[in-house]
């Protein structure tokens, strides 16, 4: 049995002041995290009643600016037009555990979400795109990194060339700012989940939870736009040795995302 | 230097249907039973030598939003095939093996029938119903 983490959800996203909340792995109800979220909130969340059973989506967006695109295996796209800039896609992600599954899974998996990324996109006219979540995977790894994956590179000057073909097909490039996080020099840990796997590759920290971003947001986004969060209305969310405290809190730790206002003329 | 025919006797080759026409033929069904409310649509995701689809709900009332219930991977030979879907109560297993045609046939069959998929299409329709 899980702790109840709605509080300390209800919580983030007043002190975070989210306009979405994408959860993973929620054992809550949709009406009990609702009410956490709207507990002393200015403006309510609504629930995404479209999203997979593996995420639960809320938004404080009007049902009426949220636009469904696509669901599938640990995925789900939505656009979200705020009241004032462009429209954006969001794309919330749980990729399956790598308790049962292959690297080669992974690699397919990312393949199928990139191409499903690009469907809506073409769909919608535009490349404002984010993608956020637990992908379970780091961000050095191919489905994340290779060119028919997800295509996420560390280098905002990269990603801005927006496209690299690679035998003879063009492939979109994502910023993953993520990979500045990794170690722990700019922050109190140096991933989103611990694990000591006692093998003799052992990373400890991974970053399993990320946010990735189309050069069309980059502008919109500043460096200092993601946080790990470590403490939420004075929990601390890590124990003693500085590892998610599972106890008091969930063993990733929550990650923040902030856009500023998207321009329109950004494709 | 020879043109003589080497490829041996082609007629009377067993006629199978590929896992992408099963799939397109689920799809048909779904238009037909929900009366064109919903229709299911096979997406062409094909890596390299791997051949993959997708069996996707589209709702043409909602946008045309799409809802992946399943994917299904193979090589040339077409089985061994390898069927992703959700994980559910009567699919404790999301990735399926299927050996032949008959058991691609039974995971599709649990696949499309599970309670999860009957949420979504319930879901969607209702959905469309308030729209």
């Amino acid at each position: 049995m899980r702790k109840p983490l709605g509080p300390l959800v209800g919580a983030l996203a007043r002190q975070a002041g989210a306009d979405i909340v994408t959860l993973a792995e929620c054992d809550a109800t949709v009406s009990e995290t609702l009410e956490h979220l709207n507990n002393g909130a200015e403006s309510f969340f609504f629930p995404d009643q479209l999203a997979p059973d593996r995420l639960r989506i809320f938004s404080r967006f009007l049902p009426k600016s949220v636009r469904p695109i696509h669901d599938g295996y640990g995925f789900a796209i939505r656009q979200y037009t705020p009241p004032l800039g462009a429209a954006f896609l969001m794309v919330a992600v749980h990729l399956p555990s790598k308790l049962h599954r292959e690297e080669d899974d992974y690699n397919l998996l990312c393949g199928q979400l990139a191409r499903a990324i690009e469907e809506a996109e073409a769909k919608m006219g535009h490349s404002r795109t984010v993608i956020l979540g637990d992908f379970n995977m780091n961000p050095f790894e191919s489905g994340m990194a290779a060119a028919n994956g997800l295509h996420a590179v560390m280098d905002r000057r990269i990603a801005a060339k927006e496209t690299r073909t690679v035998l003879g097909t063009r492939h979109k490039f994502f910023y993953n700012p993520m990979w500045g996080r990794l170690g722990d020099v700019r922050g109190r840990t140096a991933g989103t989940f611990f694990y000591d796997s006692g093998k003799a590759l052992n990373f400890y920290w991974n970053m399993l939870d990320q946010a990735l971003l189309r050069p069309s947001l980059l502008d919109a986004f500043d460096d200092d736009g993601i946080k790990i969060v470590t403490e939420i209305g004075g929990t601390n969310l890590l124990n003693a040795s500085g590892h998610p405290d599972t106890r008091r809190a969930s063993d990733h730790l929550p990650v923040i995302v902030q856009l500023r206002q998207i321009e329109e003329a950004t494709a | 230097m020879s043109t003589s025919d080497l490829w041996g006797d082609l007629t009377g080759l067993e006629t199978v249907t590929s896992p992408r026409e099963v799939l397109e033929e689920q799809g048909a069904i779904l238009a037909k039973k929900t009366h064109g409310k919903l229709r299911g649509d096979v997406r062409d995701l094909t890596q390299a030598d791997t051949f993959i689809y997708a069996l996707d709900i589209v709702a043409p009332g909602l946008n045309d939003y799409r809802y992946t219930v399943l994917t299904v991977r193979h090589g040339i030979t077409m089985y061994p095939l390898l069927m992703l879907s959700g994980s559910d109560d009567a699919i404790p297993q999301a990735r399926i093996k299927c050996d032949d045609e008959q058991e691609l046939i039974d995971a599709l069959s649990r696949v499309l029938g599970s309670s999860k998929t009957k949420r979504a299409i319930a879901s969607l329709l209702a959905q469309m119903r308030a729209g």
